[in-house]
């Protein structure tokens, strides 16, 4: 076993009450996150929490389950932490480790295994992000989606909540890219992760992978095809119900 | 090592009708621009890049050097390119002809933030801002070592999400190496560059380092009437205006 995914939930949600537990066609949205995500090639997918409740609803559906601190401010912090734990129970190292925001019920394995096959391809990248283009005005002006514009090489120049680039002088329909939070990180830069300081960017936007950026490194950007939506209030909750009305993956989850 | 000051002023205007040769207490607004860098102690040459006969006379005039550029440019870092073909200078400094309060200290600590950098291309300044929702202010985002991470007229970092206590704006008082320019002008035209019409986010997109500096001072461009008036009422009493100011013409 060597590459894991671990899909951080914690109750406490600014925006929406409960956010982990909300239930999508009768499944709570940890669930989707957990079972979508055991249909990528991933060896094993765990979920890290704070709260009993998502440890028992996790008990119910045999996904395992690690419980972590509730200090944490940042998902990357409470993945780091839970690796440690599985390491120690595996009694062996893993290569890679695949943060997986457990507020992303419409993620499909292919996205999974695309942002995976991004590291393993690329022996200098130490951490990937998806991306893929802005569909609606509404998504690229809304703060809680956060857009990214990379360089050449499709390493993240910076993300924002703010609309980046700015469009008020543009000609063209052009809208932008936004992060998808499946993010594979090579074991032992999560350590280095955890190790940094946090950076006065990461706090102002709230965005884990500015302390990269800030910190001088890279965080290499692979491109999805557009469609999926995370989940931030109840108005995107109710529009993503409505979006998998006809989901195929629901079918396969075992 | 050989430094070289530009300062671009295009003759034609948006809203100041030629407002490179706005008289500002008895001097067009170029020259105060061209005397004021001349301060510096550190250039070896200082000149004046424009498109128009009419400013090369006018600076000239003025025991200033001057020299004619294309007309097709579409920005100051083209016409700062064309000028660092035709002269052997290792560094060619940018100051902009519409900044007349511009001070001799920071076009120096423009220049120190290239020099003391290892790995910088160029190199430019930013000043503490607040003003948000301001697309016509470019604000910067740098990163731990002072390197810019992106330009843009959003408000970055953004105030979408946590309170924040500022911004900072580009400062275009800026250093390139000789090699940077040239490697500017052969590379295309980028989207992002295109959208956010800012020029440097092509050295950003290409992975060339911008090396920033933050100083704490009002920076001012005259874009308007209002502005050219402001700054007529606070020159006399500029002590900078006093170094220059007995400077006359040859004619």
């Amino acid at each position: 076993m060597k590459t894991i995914g671990i899909i951080p939930a914690r109750m406490a949600s600014s925006r929406l009450p409960r956010k982990p537990m909300a239930l999508i066609h009768g499944i709570p949205m940890v669930g989707h996150c957990w079972f979508r995500s055991k249909l990528s090639k991933l060896d094993e997918v765990y979920i890290a929490t704070c709260d009993e409740v998502i440890n028992e609803y996790a008990q119910t559906i045999g996904a395992k389950c690690i419980m972590t601190s509730d200090k944490h401010e940042r998902a990357t912090d409470r993945i780091a932490e839970a690796v440690d734990v599985i390491e120690a129970d595996l009694g062996k190292s893993l290569e890679t480790v695949v943060l997986i925001q457990g507020d992303e019920p419409m993620l499909t394995p292919e996205m999974i295994d695309l942002a995976v096959d991004g590291l393993a391809k690329n022996a200098s990248v130490e951490v990937v992000n998806l991306m893929a283009d802005i569909l609606t005005e509404e998504e690229a002006e809304d703060p809680n989606e956060i857009k990214v514009v990379v360089d050449r090489n499709n390493n993240a120049l910076y993300f924002s909540r703010s609309r980046i680039p700015n469009l008020v002088k543009a000609d063209s329909k052009s809208l932008a890219k936004k992060q998808i939070c499946i993010i594979p990180f090579r074991r032992d830069f999560l350590t280095r992760y955890s190790d940094m300081e946090e950076t006065y960017l990461e706090q102002c936007e709230s965005v884990d992978m500015m302390r990269i950026l800030e910190n001088g490194e890279n965080v290499l950007m692979v491109d999805v095809p557009p469609g999926t939506m995370s989940v931030d209030t109840q108005q995107d909750l109710d529009r993503v119900t409505e979006l998998m009305i006809d989901d195929q993956l629901m079918k396969s989850y075992a | 090592m050989k430094i070289l000051g530009v300062i671009p002023a295009r003759l034609h205007s948006q809203r100041v009708k030629e407002k490179a040769l706005v008289d500002i207490c008895g001097m067009p607004m170029v020259v105060h621009v061209y005397l004021r860098t001349k301060l510096c102690g550190v250039f070896d040459d200082v000149v004046v890049a424009t498109d128009s006969q009419k400013i090369v006379d006018v600076v000239e005039s003025y025991g200033g050097k001057a020299i004619l550029t294309s007309d097709k440019h579409r920005n100051p870092t083209e016409r700062l390119h064309e000028v660092s073909c035709n002269v052997d200078h290792d560094i060619i400094m940018l100051v902009n002809g519409d900044e007349p309060l511009v001070r001799p200290c920071d076009i120096e600590l423009s220049l120190d933030t290239l020099l003391k950098s290892e790995n910088a291309d160029a190199s430019i300044l930013a000043v503490k801002f607040n003003k948000f929702n301001s697309p016509s202010d470019f604000k910067v985002v740098l990163n731990n070592r002072n390197e810019i991470m992106y330009i843009s007229r959003s408000d970055i970092p953004s105030p979408g999400k946590n309170e924040v206590d500022y911004m900072l704006k580009a400062y275009h008082v800026m250093a390139f190496k000789r090699n940077t320019l040239k490697r500017y002008s052969e590379l295309p035209l980028e989207r992002v560059e295109r959208i956010e019409e800012h020029e440097h986010i092509r050295l950003l997109v290409n992975g060339m380092k911008m090396q920033a500096s933050v100083i704490d001072y009002e920076c001012f461009s005259v874009d308007t009437q209002a502005d050219l008036d402001w700054v007529r009422s606070v020159i006399p009493k500029d002590e900078i205006f006093q170094q220059y100011k007995d400077t006359k013409t040859r004619s």
